[in-house]
C-alpha cells in the first residue's frame, strides 16, 4: 500500500497558473506568490506594531498574572476597554485572597467594599451575569478557595424569561481570554467610535500611574485588588429619566421588563447554587440589588410586573436573604444612584451596614 | 504550543524555517536531525518532562526495529515484535489509561482508590501507534531503517506529531533518503503556506466560534440540566461542526507545514460529511487511523477472509478499540461501538440486491442517513458521561417536550398558534443562541457539502505528486498575486481573531 511515495519523482511538480496546466516558469510564479503574500501580511501586520506597544504599555495586554502581581505589588485600578479579563481577574483574585467572605453578582455588586466587613473580603463583581452559568461559576470559584460566606446580589432581572446577556460571545465570559490580538479589533473599535481620541492616547502613554488598563489610567475607573470596582473620575449621564419612560412604554432594554411570569428555570438555578453552597458548608447571604426609586415607581405604576412581586416574595422567604429591591428604607435616592442600576459608594456603605447588622460578618 | 497560536506563527515557524535555511548547506545529511531537533524542542515547549516518553518510546522501538532487521530466526524476530509492541502497548495503557481501569476495577469491586492522575504526554497515541506499524511492517519485510537520525525524525517531524496523521514509514523514508526533508523550495512552500493559513483560518474564525454553542449544551447536560429540543440539535449540530472544522483545520496546518519543509503528509481528512454511507464516511475521516486500524487489527484479525460473520466480528471488534484509542472513557467505546454498529447494517444493506442500483435519490437518502446517524454518535464522543449522552440524545427525541425560544411565536406568523396547538411550547431558551446559530448552521453545513475541501482546492495529492494538471478552475489557488492578497487578508483576520483558539480537540487522544 502506498508505494507509490516510493515513486515520487525527485523534483515536485507544483500546481501552475498557466492556461495549459504546464509551464517553465511555475518556480517564478510561486516565487512572487511568496513574495506578495509575506509583503501583504507584512504591510497589513507592520502598523499593529505601535499599537501592540500603546496596549502594552496601557497595561491592556499583559494578562491576568501580570494584573494580579502587580496589584499585589504595586497597588492601582485595572480596567481594560479591549480585553473581557473579567472573569480571570476576579477569579485570581480569590485564589490569592483567600478571604472569608465573596461578593457575588453582576457589577451592581462592585461597590462592596472590605472595610464593611469584619472578616477579609474580596468582592468577585461581574463574575455571575447569568445564572444558567451559576453552576460552573460556583464550581470555579470553589476549585481556587473556598470562602466561608457568600454575599450574592441578587438582580431582578435575571428572573425575566427575557433576560438574555448580549450575545453568545459575552455568555463566555469564563472562557481564558489569551493576551491576543483581539485588543486591536476593540482598540480600532472605540477609536472608530470616537470613544478614544487622540489626547487620551497620549494621556494614557504619559501616564505613570499604578493604574493598568486605558479606562483605569483615563478616570482612575477600574477594580483594585480586593476586587472592589471604583468609578474614579467617569461620570455618568442621567439615564434614569429615561428608563422610567421606557418602563412606562412598556419596552425592555435588555435591563427592565414589564409582564410575562417570572422564568422558574432560573429560579431553580438559583436554588441549585444555594443547595451546593449549603452542602459544602458556605453560608449564602443574599440580597435582591436596589434600583431608583423612581424606577420602582415606574415598574408599579404598569401594573405588569406580577412576576417581580412574586420574586420578592420567594427572595424574602429564603433563609439569610433579605430585599433591598426598593431602596429608601435605607435612605437611599435617586441621587445616591450612578445611573439606573448601579449604586454609588455612600449608598452601597449605607445598604452594607443594613445588612451587616442583619447578618453579622 | 498549538499551530494557531502567536508563539507558534510568529516565532516558533520563522525561527524552524530560518534555521533550517541557514544551516541547510552546511548540515546536509544532518538536516533531517536538525528537524528533528526542531521537533523535539516543539515537544518540549509543552512540558519538558515528558520528552523522555518519547525519546525512549524512539530508542526501544527502533532496537526493536534493527533487532528484527538483523535477519535472525522467525522466532526470535516474532519475540522481538512481541516485545516491542508489549511494550508500546504498556507506555500507552500507563500513560493513558491507568486512571481509567483503576476506576473501573474499583467500581466493580465496590471500593474506594484513589486515581493517580497520571498526566498523558502530548500525542502518545499518535507516535505510540506510528512506532508500532513500524515495527510490524518490519517484521513482515517491508522496511527496515538502519539510519537512526531518518527515524527520530520520521517519529517526531512536529507537523504530524501531536495529532497526526499517523504516517508510514514507507511514506516518508524515501522523502529522506532523497533529501527532501528541510530543502525548502518556493513551489512547495507557496502551496504550503497556503493549506496552512486556510487552516489556521478555519480553526480561528469558524471552529472555535461554533465550540461557543456547543459547549453551554454540553456543560449543562453534565450538570443534569434537561435539555430541549432545539437546544440538544442546536448543541449536536454545532459539535458536528466544531469537530470537523477543528479536525480537518488541524489536518490541513500539518500538510502546509509538511510542504514548507519539503515534506508530503498523507491527506488525512477528505470532507467526510459528502459521505453517503457509513462506509465511506469512514474512508474520509481520520484516514490515516482508519487505514492502521485496517491493516494492523482488522487483517490480522482474518478480516473478511473467515466468512462473513467473522468479518463482522472484526469490524465490531476494531470499532471498539478505535473509540478506546479515542480516550479513556466509556462513551468513546459506545462511539465506537455505535459506528461499528453502523458499519454492520451498512455492510449488510450492501449484500441487498437492490442496494447496487443507484440514483440521485438513494443518494440523498444515503447522505441522509449517514449524516444524521454521524450526528447522534458524535453525542457520545463529546459528552463526558452516558448520563449527558442520554440527556442530550434524549431532548433530541423531544421526549423533554418541543421548546422553542420565546421569540418565535410571533416571528413564526400564523405557524407560531398552530404549533403551541401541536403541542409545541414556547419558553425561554437559555442554550440557544437563535437566528445566529441557524446562520452559522446552515452556512457551516453548505461549506462542508458543498464546496471542494481545502487539499481539492489547493490541488494537493500526496501520492503521486503530480498536484492538479490541467488548468485550474477559477475558484482552484494557483500561485497567483491575487491568490497571494486573498490569502494575506485572511491571515491578518485569523492572527486578530486568534485570541480565543482553543486547544485542538484531537491533542487530547
Amino acid at each position: 500500500m502506498n508505494d507509490e511515495f516510493s515513486a515520487l519523482p525527485q523534483s515536485v511538480p507544483p500546481v501552475y497558473c498557466e492556461r495549459d496546466g504546464v509551464g517553465p516558469q511555475s518556480r517564478r510564479d510561486a516565487q512572487r506568490f511568496l513574495r506578495w503574500f509575506f509583503g501583504a501580511l507584512v504591510f497589513f501586520l507592520l502598523p499593529l506594531a505601535p499599537v501592540f506597544g500603546f496596549l502594552y504599555a496601557a497595561g491592556e495586554i499583559i494578562g491576568v498574572a501580570g494584573v494580579v502581581r502587580h496589584q499585589i505589588e504595586v497597588g492601582g485600578v485595572y480596567s481594560s476597554d479591549t480585553i473581557n479579563l473579567e472573569y480571570q481577574h476576579h477569579l485570581a483574585l480569590n485564589q490569592i485572597r483567600q478571604t472569608t467572605i465573596v461578593a457575588l453578582g453582576s457589577s451592581r455588586v462592585g461597590t462592596l467594599a472590605p472595610d464593611c466587613f469584619a472578616h477579609s473580603f474580596v468582592n468577585l463583581t461581574g463574575m455571575l451575569r447569568w445564572l444558567p452559568d451559576a453552576d460552573d461559576i460556583y464550581s470555579d470559584i470553589v476549585a481556587v478557595h473556598k470562602p466561608e460566606k457568600i454575599v450574592v446580589g441578587i438582580d431582578h432581572n435575571w428572573f425575566h424569561p427575557d433576560y438574555r446577556l448580549n450575545s453568545a460571545w459575552a455568555r463566555n465570559s469564563r472562557t481564558t481570554w489569551a493576551v491576543s490580538g483581539e485588543a486591536f479589533r476593540h482598540l480600532a473599535d472605540l477609536v472608530i467610535r470616537g470613544k478614544l481620541t487622540f489626547d487620551d492616547i497620549l494621556r494614557v502613554w504619559r501616564d505613570d500611574s499604578p493604574n493598568l488598563g486605558i479606562q483605569a489610567k483615563l478616570f482612575g475607573a477600574g477594580t483594585d485588588g480586593w476586587g472592589v470596582r471604583h468609578w474614579g473620575l467617569l461620570r455618568f449621564p442621567d439615564t434614569i429619566p429615561a428608563s422610567v419612560e421606557a418602563i412606562r412604554q412598556g419596552e425592555t432594554q435588555g435591563t427592565f421588563f414589564v409582564g410575562g411570569h417570572l422564568n422558574e428555570k432560573a429560579w431553580r438555578y438559583y436554588l441549585r447554587f444555594l443547595e451546593r453552597a449549603k452542602h459544602d458548608g458556605i453560608q449564602v447571604v443574599g440580597y435582591l440589588t436596589p434600583l431608583p426609586p423612581s424606577i420602582i415607581d415606574a415598574y408599579f405604576a404598569t401594573g405588569e410586573v406580577d412576576w417581580l412581586q412574586d420574586l420578592r416574595q420567594r427572595v424574602k422567604a429564603l433563609p439569610d436573604h433579605i430585599d433591598f429591591f426598593d431602596p429608601r428604607g435605607l435612605g437611599i435616592a435617586d441621587a445616591d444612584f450612578l445611573d439606573e442600576s448601579h449604586i454609588g459608594n455612600q449608598a452601597t456603605r449605607q445598604l452594607c451596614e443594613a445588612l451587616t447588622r442583619r447578618y453579622p460578618m | 504550543m498549538i499551530f494557531s497560536s502567536y508563539p507558534f506563527i510568529l516565532a516558533f515557524l520563522p525561527a524552524a524555517v530560518a534555521a533550517t535555511l541557514l544551516f541547510r548547506n552546511y548540515a546536509g545529511s544532518n538536516t533531517v536531525l536538525l528537524l528533528g531537533a526542531t521537533s523535539l524542542i516543539f515537544y518540549g515547549y509543552w512540558d519538558w518532562r515528558f520528552v523522555w516518553v518519547i525519546g525512549l518510546s524512539i530508542v526501544v522501538n527502533y532496537a526493536a526495529g534493527r533487532e528484527m532487521g538483523r535477519g535472525r530466526s522467525s522466532k526470535y524476530r516474532r519475540r522481538v515484535l512481541i516485545v516491542g509492541i508489549v511494550f508500546n502497548l504498556v507506555l500507552l495503557g500507563y500513560f493513558k489509561y491507568t486512571d481509567f481501569f483503576i476506576a473501573n476495577v474499583a467500581a466493580l469491586i465496590s471500593v474506594h482508590v484513589p486515581a493517580l492522575n497520571v498526566v498523558l504526554p502530548l500525542g502518545i497515541s499518535f507516535f505510540t501507534f506510528q512506532q508500532i506499524a513500524y515495527l510490524v511492517d518490519v517484521y513482515r519485510h517491508e522496511t527496515v531503517e538502519h539510519d537512526f537520525r531518518h527515524y527520530f525524525l520520521f517519529v517526531t517531524f512536529f507537523p504530524q506529531l501531536i495529532a497526526g496523521p499517523i504516517v508510514h514509514h514507507k511514506e516518508m523514508m524515501p522523502q529522506f533518503i532523497r533529501g527532501q526533508a528541510g530543502r525548502i523550495d518556493a513551489a512547495m512552500a507557496a502551496q504550503g503556506v497556503t493549506i496552512f493559513f486556510v487552516g489556521v483560518a478555519k480553526k480561528v474564525l469558524v471552529a472555535d466560534n461554533i465550540a461557543l454553542f456547543a459547549s453551554p449544551v454540553f456543560d449543562a447536560a453534565a450538570r443534569g440540566v434537561p435539555i430541549a429540543f432545539v437546544e440538544a440539535w442546536g448543541g449536536a449540530l454545532a459539535y458536528t461542526f466544531q469537530i470537523y472544522f477543528d479536525f480537518s483545520a488541524y489536518s490541513d496546518m500539518a500538510i502546509g507545514l509538511g510542504l514548507i519543509f519539503g515534506l508530503r503528509l498523507p491527506i488525512n481528512f477528505n470532507s467526510p460529511y459528502k459521505a453517503t454511507s457509513l462506509i465511506e464516511f469512514w474512508r474520509r475521516w481520520h484516514i490515516t487511523l482508519s487505514r492502521f486500524l485496517r491493516d494492523y487489527l482488522y487483517i490480522p484479525l482474518g478480516g473478511n477472509r473467515l466468512g462473513e460473520r467473522r468479518r463482522l466480528v472484526n469490524i465490531m471488534v476494531v470499532m471498539l478499540l478505535g473509540g478506546l484509542w479515542h480516550g479513556a472513557n466509556w462513551t468513546f467505546v459506545a462511539w465506537g461501538g455505535l459506528h461499528g454498529l453502523g458499519l454492520l447494517v451498512n455492510h449488510l444493506w450492501r449484500r441487498w440486491p437492490s442496494a447496487e442500483h443507484s440514483s440521485r435519490f438513494r443518494s440523498l437518502a444515503g447522505w441522509t442517513a449517514t449524516f444524521l446517524f454521524v450526528i447522534v454518535a458524535w453525542v457520545f464522543f463529546r459528552a463526558d458521561s452516558f448520563g449527558s449522552a442520554l440527556n442530550i440524545l434524549v431532548g433530541m427525541t423531544g421526549t423533554h417536550g418541543i421548546v422553542l425560544p420565546d421569540v418565535y411565536r410571533t416571528q413564526l406568523g400564523i405557524l407560531g398558534p398552530a404549533l403551541a396547538h401541536a403541542g409545541v411550547r414556547f419558553e425561554a431558551v437559555d442554550l440557544f443562541f437563535g437566528s445566529i446559530q441557524v446562520e452559522w448552521t446552515i452556512a457551516s453545513l453548505a461549506v462542508v457539502t458543498l464546496l471542494p475541501n481545502s487539499v481539492e482546492w489547493a490541488g494537493y495529492d500526496p501520492i503521486t505528486a503530480s498536484d492538479r494538471i490541467g488548468r485550474p478552475r477559477w475558484y482552484q489557488w494557483c500561485p497567483s498575486v491575487p491568490w497571494a492578497l486573498t490569502l494575506s487578508a485572511l491571515s491578518v483576520a485569523s492572527l486578530i481573531m486568534m485570541s480565543k483558539s482553543g486547544e485542538f480537540l484531537y491533542f487530547q487522544f
